[in-house]
């Protein structure tokens, strides 16, 4: 993984960890996602900018893993249980429980 | 964070500098181009900055000189708001002469937007410096841990300036 992402590794001893912080990491990772893309948009044949895009991807879902596998799916598509767990979390309007 | 531009006068030594892009013009040869367009006169020494003097006492609402009666319709410079109209300078002969917005920050001389002439529709594009636009292309650099990016709003520490000016400052 690349150096830069070292202090959001989703791997080891951080885990189990808050709610607050595998959100945190979602974010983390995903805004890193989102400005790499940028990036590439206009040096797309840069080795190191795509090894970086793929190594924050891959974080990146990593991430959103860990967050829906302790609380829950972020995003309706990831409903897979065999219940639809998409309300068993607070609404937004509800502020965390 | 701070920044040494010459403009927001509260950032200061942090080592970032404007480029300085020397650009040669010469008006003195033709260059043989068989543009159809003729070669601009010399701009001239630059002229002085003139001195604000201390600002005139404002009428009282509805008693200006400008006032249109009721009934006419208001010709354009009367009706312009009040900041306009002041940075118009009488030339002495009648005419109204270009004025100029002095920049409390800034050397630059540039004339008010208002000199547009409404009559003629007339500007005199040669007051106005010559501007040249740029962009350099980003190179690859270390970026920031994610968790200083989101913070800090960018991955890359060269975007990663001060936006002091305007209300974002940090």
């Amino acid at each position: 993984m690349n150096e830069a992402m070292m202090d959001s590794s989703l791997v080891g001893s951080r885990y189990p960890i808050s709610k607050e912080d595998a959100l945190r990491n979602v974010y983390e990772m995903g805004f890193a996602v989102d400005d790499i893309i940028l990036y590439l948009d206009t040096h797309g044949d840069e080795a190191q900018a795509l090894e970086y895009y793929q190594n924050a991807k891959q974080a990146y879902q990593a991430a959103v893993s860990a967050y829906e596998s302790a609380f829950g799916p972020l995003m309706f598509t990831e409903v897979n249980a065999n219940t639809w767990s998409w309300i068993n979390s607070p609404w937004p309007w509800e502020g965390e429980k | 964070m701070n920044c040494s531009c010459s403009t927001c006068g509260t950032c200061q030594g942090s080592g970032l500098s404007r480029p300085t892009i020397p650009v040669p013009f010469d008006n003195s040869s033709n260059c043989n181009c068989n543009s159809a367009y003729p070669l601009r006169p010399p701009m001239g020494p630059k002229p002085e900055r003139p001195s604000m003097g201390p600002r005139p006492e404002r009428p009282p609402m509805g008693m200006g000189p400008e006032q249109p009666p009721m009934g006419t319709r208001p010709n354009v410079r009367s009706a312009m708001r009040p900041e306009h109209r002041m940075r118009q300078q009488s030339a002495g002969n009648g005419e109204l002469s270009p004025a100029t917005v002095p920049d409390a920050d800034s050397n630059i001389i540039v004339p008010a937007y208002d000199t547009i002439t409404p009559a003629s529709g007339t500007f005199d594009w040669n007051q106005y410096p010559i501007g040249m636009g740029y962009v350099p292309i980003q190179p690859w650099e270390q970026t920031y841990p994610v968790s200083q990016g989101l913070n800090q709003g960018t991955i890359f520490p060269s975007l990663d300036l001060p936006f002091m000016q305007g209300r974002c400052a940090r």
